[in-house]
């Protein structure tokens, strides 16, 4: 066919017409003319000749209308008509355009927001490549993956790896990020970095922009002190010098040369990777690594599964010993699912949430476009009875639905831009209680909007405006004109104001489902927030700091410089006290397995696994932690005096529930390779608990903690401490501990020859901080919640509103009968009352069924909670019995002459 | 029983007032049967609406027996409605989504008679009209004439004193016509007052009398206002 | 009007006036619409209100060109005239109208064929 040029041809025709109409007019005229000279010709009249021509023509204008229609694009035209009509209707009605633009925009842009966070950590590639490719490779135990920390040891590892058949590489490197002091310059300050094995540049396959990485030879013990640094790091620090290649730069104490660039976004955030030269022959069993591997071509994850079982027997038959747990074997992950277990429950929540606010949104809009259709049922008869053909009428609504969709996906758009940034403003960025989402990037850089969703959801809205916006039309093409015409709006329509009724329960049932879901978590967060961290959180300001330097190899230099700092610290104005600890409470540590003197091993050779502390003497006091039975630690405590440990009462009850503690031993880390050897340590007093972490939030238990004198530790065992556990201190200041921040990190720097501080906040902030994952998710889920019963209200409102103006005649009618104004508001609030109550009861036997899901982000109520549901029902029903309220008001006031001017 | 004296109703209309009841003085005594005739826009509805104490905003006076309804709120004029007037539409108004029993129960309900009360008088009402085999049809089941009977048994099932009809025949076959104008003519006889509004003459002559209005005026037989008095 | 004279039925229109032009080289609306009558021996009747649109069809489509002219009896009109895409067109049409009359032709023939 020839029909684009023709379209086109038309097109150019539209914007040329008065010439076209006057050329046309000339042509039928000569051909008229040629006509009547041929008549006159053969002997007719000059007046029967133009008459004979006419006929034949079929009249002048006829012919010029038939060619008009030919020529241009006349749907073109009419469709600006309809366009422009379709905007004055919109315009007519601004508060039925309004809250129809605005709901779609809030659906459209809530689902854009979330789903564009969504898909980047659940569903998009990872950005490495052949993401799929790559899978953690851990232990398991009988229960499962979920119950089981990922990381492994170096012993195992070197096992693992040999597995050369189905992995095509393999890596180890740290389980998180070690905060390594980056001195030399005139600006010291800590960086997080790994340490990873060479195999970790090819597993990830990480993109070296400068130089290059580490080779598996720099990668053996005793190779060079050599380093990768970031593309950020390269920038911030060096100013992006080309010529950084082959610097030496001071990382921890010791002179690292650097040899590439690295542009990636790493599991956890990273600065500097420096090679692990890890000992092929180490007997070390601290599980502080995480190990990935690339899948060779063509391994299935199953073949991987079976051969890291394989690989787990050999290690057991290799090791005897106590060097697997019970049950314990080994198996392959999807990376994604490493990265993402912590987080992909809420996020799902999330985005079942904004799905629901979707629904909610279409089914207002249906709503409103419902009532307005009964509005123009007379419009459309009249419409139809000046001959538009259906067609017509149809696509004069498509038109307007169209472009109230439009709309609302440009405002959807814009609110979803907004909707990001505002989600990652507000999201906990500090790590807190281990709830990073993964794979965003720092600050959610990573983050775009995501265009699919946002289609869908302009296409589902699309969808719902259309049908809902045709449906007058189909209706009106069904019912005989005449009757539409007459109808006054009293009759007719009492099944669409079924359907109307039935948008609106379902519309309150979304809302009861959303609001249950943000009641619960509203309440879990209230519940952490009563939980008592056991230490008093108030006016302590904490900084992290990790000792490198050769003065820090021995014991003594960290205790010379625990004694420094209280002195110079505490001479500080305002400073009470400092103490020192490698962890900060609320945000968990490492852990170390144990056995009880005179006791038969419970747990292959040990009697435990419990949380580990090293502490400075004046730790509980500076967290006012209270001491319950036996001795605090004292300066005495040290290398070379009794060797002695402080437990915590959950500690204490776990193991020694007659109350017997004080004076047994314990001997911790043994048998986990060289560094853990020491004593048994004598438990000389039990300190009040405090909460070590918030256990995923779903858990009340409270973590057994042992604490040992940090200046008693031996000097390998301090050296390992170390690099794995930055230490921190703890500041009780008189007032706002923050007044007294730079003073405080001042005397620390010179208590420690220059180290540097990083991390700086005040322990309130921490408390907080460990609640914020569930805050972010209550927040959002309340602010969807919000949303709903906005959008629920606006729905019943429009209904009953709708319904009154309906129904005025029969309330005139009533009134006239001797109603009283109040029994007519009454019978509209009862109305109201019902649908309501209708929806209440669905949404809550939904919301009931839906809210198991939500149990792992739940602490301390039910996911029946009846106080939550018992909140929604109350708050939903305040809510609807406000919004019908105003209508039934209007009802009252309705003049029962209606009734008696019927004409 | 009613007495108007300069009864007046306008709504402000561009600069002015645009009349819709002039100087209106009536008088109706109990157990009379008046008509109101006039040609359209004449004030007759809002005469109707105002008698029946629907409509507020007029000035003059009203007594309705010793009520002085010009000097009563809102909340008073409808208790006095509910104890005096029953009103009978053109359109009939019948509420759709109710039956036959439960549209004659509305009146009652208003007026909080109690419910064993009220099914005695719903049954006796509609064996009176002889329609209890049509109590469970819904309005639109029924014939124009029939609904018309429903909603004229509705006026009356309150007893009330003086019953309103607006253009009650407006609707109807002349045959229907006839059995409703009976149906008024037999309360009447029964002492019930009777006001209604009508084009037709001969549904005119079924009252004791007629009122002209024209243009907000009451005219007298040849049509010009008669003097205030 | 036409009287017992076929009224040229739509879809064949555009392929008169597309031969037509092919034969007698330009030509105005009116002396197309003559011809046409013409040479079905008058036994057609061109409608000339459809006439009209089906030049603008055809010249919008990029078959016929048009400019003004003078005709032989010295009035002003407006000429049509094949382009390339035309020709192109006609024989196409052509043949496939001479395709579909062989087809009826066989259904209508008396004899069965086997």
């Amino acid at each position: 066919m020839r029909a684009p040029r023709a379209w086109l041809a038309r097109l150019g025709e539209i914007f040329d017409k008065p010439r076209r109409d006057r050329e046309l007019a000339a042509e039928l005229e000569s051909h008229l003319q040629m006509h009547i000279d041929d008549h006159v010709r053969a002997g007719m009249s000059a007046e029967e000749a133009r008459r004979q021509a006419l006929i034949r023509l079929g009249g002048m204008e006829q012919t010029k209308e038939a060619c008009r229609e030919r020529r241009g694009l006349p749907w073109l035209e009419s469709l600006s008509q309809d366009a422009r009509f379709g905007l004055r209707m919109l315009r007519k009605s601004p508060g039925f355009t309004a809250v129809a633009v605005l709901t779609l925009a809030l659906g459209i842009g809530a689902n854009t927001a979330i789903f564009s966070v969504v898909s980047k950590v659940l569903i998009d590639p990872m950005p490495y490549p052949q993401a799929n490719r790559i899978v953690m490779l851990r232990r398991v135990f009988p229960q499962g993956l979920s119950l089981s920390y990922p990381t492994v040891s170096i012993p195992k590892f070197m096992v693992w790896r040999e597995q050369t058949q189905v992995f095509q590489s393999t890596a180890i490197f740290d389980s998180g990020p070690l905060a390594l002091n980056v001195t030399g310059g005139n600006r010291p300050e800590q960086v997080p970095g790994i340490r990873a094995s060479a195999g970790y540049f090819k597993v990830f396959g990480v993109p070296i922009v400068l130089g290059r990485a580490y080779t598996a030879e720099e990668d053996k013990p005793g190779g060079p002190h050599v380093a990768v640094i970031s593309y950020g790091l390269w920038h911030e620090r060096y100013g992006g010098d080309p010529r950084i290649i082959g610097k030496t730069i001071e990382v921890g104490g010791s002179a690292d040369e650097v040899i590439g660039v690295a542009k990636f976004v790493a599991r956890f955030p990273t600065d500097i990777w420096l090679p692990l030269q890890a000992n092929p022959n180490s007997s070390d069993q601290a599980h502080d690594y995480l190990a990935v591997a690339r899948l060779g071509p063509g391994v299935t994850l199953a073949q991987a599964r079976i051969a890291m079982k394989l690989a787990a027997e050999q290690f057991r038959r290799k090791y005897s010993g106590p060097f697997m747990m019970p049950g314990e074997s080994a198996t392959a992950q999807p990376f994604r699912d490493s990265v993402t277990g912590n987080v992909r429950p809420a996020l799902l929540i999330l985005l079942g949430a904004v799905g629901f606010v979707l629904l909610l949104a279409c089914a207002n809009v249906a709503n409103l476009l419902l009532a307005r259709a009964t509005v123009r049922k007379r419009e459309i008869a009249i419409r139809s009875a000046l001959g538009a053909g259906r067609k017509r009428v149809i696509r004069q609504l498509l038109t307007e639905s169209v472009m109230l969709s439009v709309a609302g996906g440009v405002l959807g758009l814009i609110l979803g831009f907004a909707g990001i940034r505002m989600l990652l403003a507000q999201y906990p960025n500090n790590g807190g209680g281990g709830f990073d989402i993964p794979l965003i990037g720092s600050h959610g850089s990573e983050v775009t909007l995501d265009w699919r969703i946002l289609l869908f959801a302009i296409g589902v809205c699309l969808i719902t405006a259309i049908l809902f916006g045709l449906l007058p039309a189909i209706q009106a093409s069904q019912t005989p004109l005449s009757q539409s015409l007459n109808e006054g709006g009293s009759r007719g329509g009492t099944h669409r104001s079924r359907a109307r009724s039935v948008l609106v329960v379902s519309e309150v049932a979304f809302a009861v489902i959303l609001l249950a879901g943000a009641a619960l978590l509203i309440r879990t967060l209230s519940a952490l927030r009563a939980l008592r961290p056991g230490f008093d959180a108030h006016n302590v300001l904490m900084m992290r700091m990790t000792f490198s330097g050769r003065q820090y190899d021995k014991t003594g230099g960290l205790a010379a410089a625990i004694q420094e700092a209280e002195r110079r610290v505490g001479a500080v104005p305002g400073v009470q006290a400092v103490a020192m600890g490698c962890c900060v409470p609320l945000e968990g540590g490492s852990d170390l397995p144990f056995s009880i003197e005179g006791r038969a091993p419970t747990m292959g050779p040990y009697n435990g696994d419990d949380q580990w502390r090293f502490i400075s003497p004046e730790f509980f006091d500076v967290l006012h932690a209270p001491l319950l039975s036996g001795r605090p630690f004292t300066d005495a405590d040290v290398l070379g005096s009794e060797p002695v440990v402080i437990i915590n009462e959950a500690m204490a009850k776990t193991y020694w529930p007659k109350g017997d503690a004080i004076g047994q031993r314990m001997l911790i880390g043994h048998g986990l390779g060289p560094e853990f050897e020491e004593p048994p340590r004598t438990i000389v007093g039990i300190v009040g608990n405090m909460r070590e972490k918030f256990s995923g939030m779903t858990s009340s238990e409270i973590d057994p903690v042992m604490y040992v004198p940090a200046e008693q530790l031996g000097d390998p065992f301090m050296q390992w401490v170390r690099e794995m556990l930055s230490a921190t201190w703890f500041v009780r200041t008189e007032t706002a501990p923050f007044a007294f921040s730079m003073p405080i990190q001042n005397a620390l720097r010179e208590a420690t020859g220059g180290l540097p501080v990083a991390d700086v906040r005040s322990m309130d902030q921490v408390v907080a901080g460990s609640t914020a994952w569930s805050g972010f998710i209550g927040m959002l889920l309340s602010s969807f919640a919000a949303i709903a019963i906005c959008l629920a209200a606006i729905g019943i409102y429009g209904l009953m509103a709708y319904a009154v103006e309906q129904r005025k005649q029969e309330i005139g009618i009533r009134m006239a009968l001797g109603a009283q104004p109040r029994d007519v508001r009454g019978m509209i609030l009862k109305e109201g009352g019902a649908l309501t109550l209708a929806g209440i009861f669905v949404g809550v036997a939904a919301a009931l069924g839906l809210t198991r899901f939500m149990a792992t982000l739940l602490y301390g109520v039910k996911p029946w909670d009846p106080m939550a549901f018992g909140g929604v029902v109350i708050l939903l029903g305040a809510v609807a019995v406000f919004a019908a309220y105003v209508p039934a008001r209007r009802a009252m006031r309705v003049d029962p002459m209606v009734a008696l001017r019927h004409e | 029983m009613i007495k108007l004296s300069n009864v007046e109703k306008s709504y402000p209309s561009g600069a002015g007032n645009a009349w819709v009841l002039r100087r209106i003085n009536a008088d109706i005594r109990e157990g009379e049967f008046a008509t109101i005739m006039g040609p359209s826009g004449a004030g007759k509805s809002t005469l109707m609406g105002i008698i029946g104490m629907l409509d507020g905003g007029w000035r003059g006076e009203y007594f309705l027996d010793e009520h002085a309804v010009h000097r009563l709120d809102n909340r008073r004029r409808v208790e006095l409605h509910k104890q005096y007037v029953g009103f009978v539409f053109q359109q009939y108004h019948l509420i759709d989504n109710l039956t036959v029993a439960e549209n004659l129960d509305l009146p009652l309900a208003y007026r909080d008679v109690r419910r064993a009360e009220r099914q005695a008088l719903v049954a006796d009402i509609l064996d009176r009209f002889q329609m209890a085999c049509k109590k469970d049809l819904y309005p639109n089941q029924l014939s124009g004439g029939q609904q018309q009977l429903v909603a004229v048994a509705r006026a009356v099932i309150g007893k009330p004193k003086l019953i309103l009809a607006d253009e009650p025949t407006g609707s109807l076959h002349s045959s229907q016509g006839k059995m409703i104008m009976d149906a008024l003519k037999t309360m009447n006889e029964h002492g019930t007052t009777i006001v209604q509004v009508t084009h037709n003459e001969a549904w005119a002559a079924y009252g004791h009398r007629i009122i002209q209005l024209a243009d907000g005026w009451i005219v007298d037989a040849q049509g010009k206002a008669s003097a205030a008095c | 009007m036409g009287g017992d004279k076929t009224d040229v039925w739509q879809g064949t229109l555009a392929l008169m006036v597309l031969k037509t032009l092919e034969t007698i080289g330009p030509m105005h609306g009116y002396g197309i619409a003559r011809r046409i009558e013409q040479i079905s021996g008058d036994r057609l009747a061109v409608n000339y209100g459809t006439l009209y649109p089906a030049l603008m069809k055809l010249e919008q489509e990029g078959f016929i060109q048009s400019e003004w002219g003078v005709s032989d009896n010295n009035r002003k009109a407006k000429f049509y005239k094949l382009t390339r895409a035309g020709r192109k067109q006609v024989e196409r049409e052509a043949r496939e109208w001479e395709n579909t009359t062989a087809i009826l032709a066989r259904f209508l023939s008396p004899e069965e064929q086997p």
